[in-house]
């Protein structure tokens, strides 16, 4: 097999796993911030992790 | 006399505050007491609300609520009426602090014990919205959260910690609030909050220019008997007006230390932290005393008499001192009654406190709840008497800029003007660092291009993550440029100016005044503005407010825009963009007056908003606001736009048709052995090529996942005039905005001599007839479908989290979607009629 379609693949399955983490922290995961679900914009500091 | 009636410039004294309940505790609340000094300041543009003067701050009020005040101009009036009431109650105002151990201030505080003091202290930072509380958590704990100028900005705790003298500090920054009263959110959460979390110390923010009126809530931390230190802010703004506040006698009667501050500055908070440790290893000992308000001859009497009805039962789990309770009680707090109905004897409780309500009432011509607002009023107001010289004369400059923006005819013309200057800005300014942006994306392609042998991976770099995220990333000068006037306009104070223009406007929506804001910060992003839609009282507005944000054009759309309309309407770019913002907010007040006259029909609450005076903004706090921003929109790069263009490449690439892609390479080298041959010449060859290549990629694409899920939507799409590729990037689009460009990138991917701008290859591609796939009429229905849809699941979700159900949640997304096709759906087949 090519070495590139291999490095594509191992690329391709480690985005497949970061995107269910992903999806499975947005619904199954409590956060002290709940509402921004990954996004940045607004810069909510998690609570508990500065304690 | 009614307060309505008061010209510009007109003095009055408050007489007597009608109606009942939340209206009428918060005009109490904000200052509005009986015998109170009130100065008519300006109208709004059209004539509602109205501005006032009362206690060194400003304040606007709707007309219908100054109806509400009776008022008299004669001062010898409100003498005599004072008299009456003073001597119908017989309240002894002369007396200071009292401790109930009656030991002097300096006493309570003994000398620290040989045994060992904790060395973490939890403190929450507690005081007015815009009394500089963040600016000081910014200062002391090095966050960098936003700090607005205009009320309701902080809504949520954040915590801090920082190291001091060995001591380690959890700062806890809780929401602005008048009042510990309970009506809205914050006031619960905060009494809540210090209650449940019982915090080591509480540092009372008390800002200098409005010392009366901040001093109301530090009555109520008193009575709660919470350990407190109380930071004098903004005291650079006193010592300026040339007032002269002797802090340490009014330390010693209030029993609290007062340290001065200046939070922008960060003057005097090594002072501050040192009187928390100093305070914090006082209160370690057992024996050490509350002060109390005092409240007068009947007040205190029936505190004491209801003290009694608890004498045999143990309201340790309520951990609240029983005066505070007894307090409460009598003032017919909702959420002291819920407790206190716990208990088994509860009814005797509350038969004894109607009885004391009812005397009350009967000797001070007054509800408890006003006599205790009245009291501590009277309170601060005989200790400023002692301790604070002069009335403070506001700043001429807020005055001067104010008859200007708030004038009743410039006010709305100046508000649309600032606007479009942002628009302006942010398209012309950043078209200069975006085009070098550009020109280091195409760079890199195209030595990637160049240099790396042919493969998948190669595809995967060039196609998927510099064709993705390249497209994004030139957008982050106009994004930077936006928040640079967000935040200037936050910052300075007039915002809180264009919410009390907008006060009528907003009314007609349907709405509440101080939905302006929450709506202008959605231009920023849509999630924060629905956050701060809790700063509404009024569960209708704040629900309206909520559902009509997203339709206010954030800024990941921004990159969406100016990828079309840089290209298709150059001439008038940032009219067409100013174009896309106002038909936002049509839509947005057209979707309010519906909501209102058919989901939430219920009544609005006043509309009472400080109006602070207008500050510049230090440089510091817009550079690191900048900062910020840019941190955040490469951080999205780095993170979900680099996730997604990875994901739709592979949707793109996959499956592979060995068979098909064999048959185009056949072709290819007839073509090229033809060339060889002479047959035909190196231009024919080179567009033979191109040609197969085109149609190589576009058979590859519709055959692929992504063209598969394109093909599936595309009957619902096609009426719009989109074919399957902008369906895929409209529905790629729901993870985040920005991703609808990164789409676009990957499916209108380059050829593989040169990397062209995206805008190029959007402008070039065209169907298989020859017609162009991007035509203005479809990218104003695109561009109108990017701006009505939902802008993406954080938005949903921070939805369900404010309204408290999934419900509204998916009305959002269902009713925005499909008002979104509908829009775009009138406007191509309108358009195609016209054009033929």
């Amino acid at each position: 097999m090519d070495i590139q379609l291999i490095i594509v693949f191992i690329i391709g399955i480690a985005v497949a796993v970061k995107l269910g983490y992903e999806i499975y922290k947005f619904f199954f995961v409590k956060k002290d911030s709940p509402y921004c679900n990954g996004c940045t914009m607004c810069k909510i500091p998690d609570t508990k992790t500065k304690a | 006399m009614r307060l309505s009636e008061l010209h510009t410039g007109e003095t009055a004294y408050i007489l007597k505050v009608n109606g009942n309940g939340a209206f009428r505790k918060r005009l109490q609340e904000m200052g509005f007491v009986r015998g109170q000094e009130v100065k008519a300041i300006l109208n709004a543009p059209l004539k509602d609300p109205i501005k006032y003067e009362i206690m060194d701050y400003e304040v606007s009020l709707r007309r219908s609520e100054a109806v509400m005040i009776e008022t008299t101009m004669l001062r010898e009036e409100v003498e005599q009426k004072k008299k009456q009431w003073q001597s119908d109650a017989e309240i002894d105002t002369d007396e200071g602090f009292t401790s109930r151990t009656g030991e002097s201030s300096e006493s309570i505080i003994q000398e620290n014990r040989q045994h060992k003091v904790p060395k973490n202290i939890k403190v929450a930072l507690v005081g007015n919205p815009n009394s500089g509380k963040t600016s000081i958590f910014n200062l002391v704990s090095g966050a960098h959260e936003h700090v607005g100028n205009y009320s309701g900005v902080t809504v949520d705790a954040k915590e801090g910690t920082l190291h001091h003298q060995g001591y380690t500090f959890t700062l806890v920054d809780l929401p602005g609030t008048y009042s510990l009263a309970g009506y809205t959110p914050e006031e619960l959460y905060v009494r809540r909050y210090i209650v449940e979390e019982q915090p080591d110390i509480v540092i009372n923010v008390v800002a200098a220019s409005a010392i009366e009126r901040s001093l109301y809530l530090t009555t109520e931390l008193i009575d709660m008997e919470v350990p407190m230190v109380i930071a004098l802010n903004m005291y650079d703004e006193l010592e300026q007006s040339g007032r002269k506040f002797d802090y340490r006698s009014l330390a010693t009667m209030i029993g609290t230390p007062i340290i001065p501050t200046v939070g922008k500055k960060g003057l005097g908070i090594p002072q501050l932290l040192n009187e928390v440790i100093r305070f914090f290893a006082s209160t370690q000992q057992q024996n050490a005393s509350h002060p109390h308000i005092p409240y007068g001859r009947v007040l205190e009497r029936a505190i004491e008499i209801m003290e009694r009805e608890f004498q045999h039962i143990d309201i340790t789990p309520f951990r609240l001192p029983l005066r505070y309770i007894c307090i409460k009680l009598l003032e017919g707090d909702s959420e002291i009654e819920r407790i206190i109905r716990q208990l088994p004897n509860h009814q005797n409780i509350f038969a004894r406190r109607d009885k004391e309500r009812a005397y009350i009432e009967k000797l001070l011509h007054e509800d408890a709840e006003s006599a205790f607002t009245n009291a501590r009023y009277g309170f601060i107001a005989g200790g400023l008497e002692e301790t604070l010289s002069e009335r403070r004369y506001f700043s001429e400059t807020t005055r001067k800029i104010d008859a200007i923006v708030t004038n009743k005819y410039l006010g709305f013309p100046l508000f649309f003007l600032f606007m479009w200057i942002m628009f302006e800005a942010t398209f012309k300014l950043g078209e200069y660092p975006m085009q070098g942006i550009e020109w280091l994306v195409e760079i890199i392609g195209n030595f990637v291009r160049r240099n790396m042998a042919d493969g998948p991976l190669k595809d995967l770099i060039v196609d998927g993550i510099i064709g993705g995220v390249g497209g994004v990333i030139v957008f982050l000068p106009n994004i930077v440029i936006l928040y640079l006037f967000i935040a200037f306009m936050e910052d300075s104070g007039y915002m809180s100016r264009a919410s009390f223009i907008m006060d009528k406007v907003m009314h007609k929506m349907g709405l509440h005044g101080k939905s302006f804001i929450p709506l202008i910060m959605g231009f920023g992003c849509n999630v924060p503005a629905i956050m701060s839609t809790r700063t509404i009282e009024s569960r209708s507005s704040r629900m309206i407010t909520m559902l009509i944000v997203p339709f206010m054009s954030c800024s990941a759309r921004l990159p969406v825009y100016l990828v079309f309309v840089g290209i298709f309407f150059s001439k008038y770019a940032s009219l067409v963009l100013l174009g896309l913002y106002v038909t936002g907010i049509l839509l947005a007040v057209l979707s309010a007056r519906l909501f209102r006259k058919t989901l939430f029909t219920e009544e609005d609450t006043p509309f009472v908003m400080e109006l602070p005076p207008y500050r510049m903004p230090t440089l510091k706090s817009i550079i690191i606001h900048m900062w910020d921003r840019s941190n955040q929109y490469l951080k999205k790069m780095g993170g979900p736009i680099l996730l997604a263009s990875i994901v739709i490449w592979f949707l793109g690439y996959f499956p592979r048709n060995m068979q098909r892609e064999a048959a185009f390479d056949l072709q290819i080298e007839t073509v090229k052995r033809s060339f060889t041959q002479n047959r035909i010449d190196e231009q024919a060859k080179n567009t033979m090529i191109a040609d197969i290549e085109h149609i190589r990629m576009t058979q590859h694409q519709e055959n692929s996942l992504i063209g598969q899920i394109g093909k599936f939507i595309e009957p619902v799409m096609r009426p719009l005039g989109f074919d399957w590729k902008i369906s895929v990037s409209l529905l790629s689009g729901m993870a985040a905005k920005e991703i609808v460009v990164s789409t676009l990138g990957v499916l209108y991917a380059g050829n593989d001599d040169n990397q062209t701008s995206l805008q190029e290859r959007l402008k070039a591609e065209t169907y298989p007839d020859g017609r162009p796939v991007f035509t203005p009429l479809v990218v104003i229905g695109f561009l109108l479908f990017v701006l009505i849809y939902f802008p993406c699941i954080a938005t949903i979700a921070a939805i369900k989290e404010e309204s408290g159900s999934w419900k509204w949640a998916a009305f959002s997304i269902f009713y925005s979607t499909g008002l979104a096709w509908m829009v775009a759906l009138l406007v191509h087949q309108i358009g195609l009629l016209v054009a033929s």
